[in-house]
């Protein structure tokens, strides 16, 4: 069953997920399409429980609405990862990278009322996303096409910009450029 | 651990943020990347890899007055191949990080893993010392 919610929410399969758009891997010279990424609620869960709140906001207000403003999208991780029991789950992870304007913080003073605040973009950094094909988990949730797995900054490469830095040397491939 | 949040689709960031307990450092297995996380700030954080199994977080806003980047946590990545490398076996329940990264700085010597090593020394976790913080790699738990 799929219902459709105010987005950024989708209901699947009986799970509530967070969505955003982006574009997708680009398949040989075609035009890269848009496409949805999703995060479980329970993943979100699992980060305020451990009390990420600047994570939560990232991914709201750095993801949600920027993930379809990447410059650049990488594949392959160039390091050893067991996931979804494939021993090469590195080769199969999408980098997604850009500048965004802002970052954010996450004002606590009052925790019945916290604040997500904007702030500066560190100063030659870029921001990146690393995502999951969804292949073992299509049949339960048709529309996603990546799961959103991490997001952080990284330093800014000395020769791409928007690119992470040496990242010739950390993925395996780069696979699409916004002109 | 924080007691469980119910999140729904009319909730806005602000309200899933809401009764976010004060931030305690932590130690996770990351399922998805394969990689064991240790966080002692709830801050905004630029990763910096050191090599192909350590990589260092930094505070992207100073923490301090003069400017100088922060640790403010790091990761253990390919953990899986890591332990098998290092003989440790993982259907033996939790492992303890303490010994996982000593065996790591024997097997590696390496100037990044000394670093880390030297900064997991120096933290302090809320309710445990530092030697009996384990990590369960079945359930994605937390372990301090």
């Amino acid at each position: 069953m799929t219902e459709k919610l105010e987005p950024p929410y989708l209901y699947l399969n009986g799970n509530l997920l967070l969505v955003a758009d982006g574009l997708l891997p680009p398949n040989g010279d075609d035009k890269p399409k848009v496409g949805k990424f999703g995060i479980l609620a329970k993943d979100i869960r699992a980060y305020w429980s451990r009390g990420q709140g600047v994570s939560i906001a990232q991914l709201y207000e750095l993801i949600v609405p920027g993930l379809i403003l990447s410059r650049h999208i990488f594949q392959g991780l160039k390091r050893n990862l067991f996931d979804d029991d494939k021993k090469d789950g590195d080769t199969l992870k999408f980098v997604y990278s850009r500048t965004p304007s802002f970052d954010v913080s996450v004002d606590k003073k009052n925790p019945n009322n916290p604040r997500v605040i904007k702030v500066d973009a560190p100063k030659d950094k870029v921001f990146v996303v690393i995502i999951s094909p969804n292949n073992r988990h299509r049949a339960e949730y048709p529309v996603i096409d990546g799961w959103l797995d991490r997001w952080n900054w990284v330093e800014q490469d000395f020769g791409l910009q928007e690119a992470p830095i040496n990242w010739v040397d950390r993925y395996e491939k780069k696979l699409f450029t916004r002109s | 651990m924080q007691t469980e949040k119910e999140i729904n689709y009319r909730m806005s960031v602000e309200d899933i943020l809401e009764g976010l307990l004060p931030f305690k450092p932590i130690a996770y297995y990351d399922k998805h990347l394969d990689a064991i996380r240790v966080q002692i700030l709830d801050c905004s954080i630029w990763e910096e890899r050191l090599d192909r199994i350590m990589t260092v977080y930094h505070a992207n806003h100073h923490l301090n007055p003069n400017g100088i980047d922060d640790i403010v946590g790091f990761s253990i990545k390919g953990v899986r191949y890591l332990l098998r490398e290092l003989g440790i076996k993982t259907d033996e329940g939790p492992i303890q990080l303490a010994n996982l990264l000593d065996e790591v700085a024997k097997r590696y010597p390496a100037k990044s893993t000394k670093l880390i090593v030297e900064f997991y020394r120096n933290l302090s976790f809320s309710d445990k010392p530092n030697q009996e913080i384990t990590i369960n790699l079945l359930d994605e738990c937390m372990a301090a």
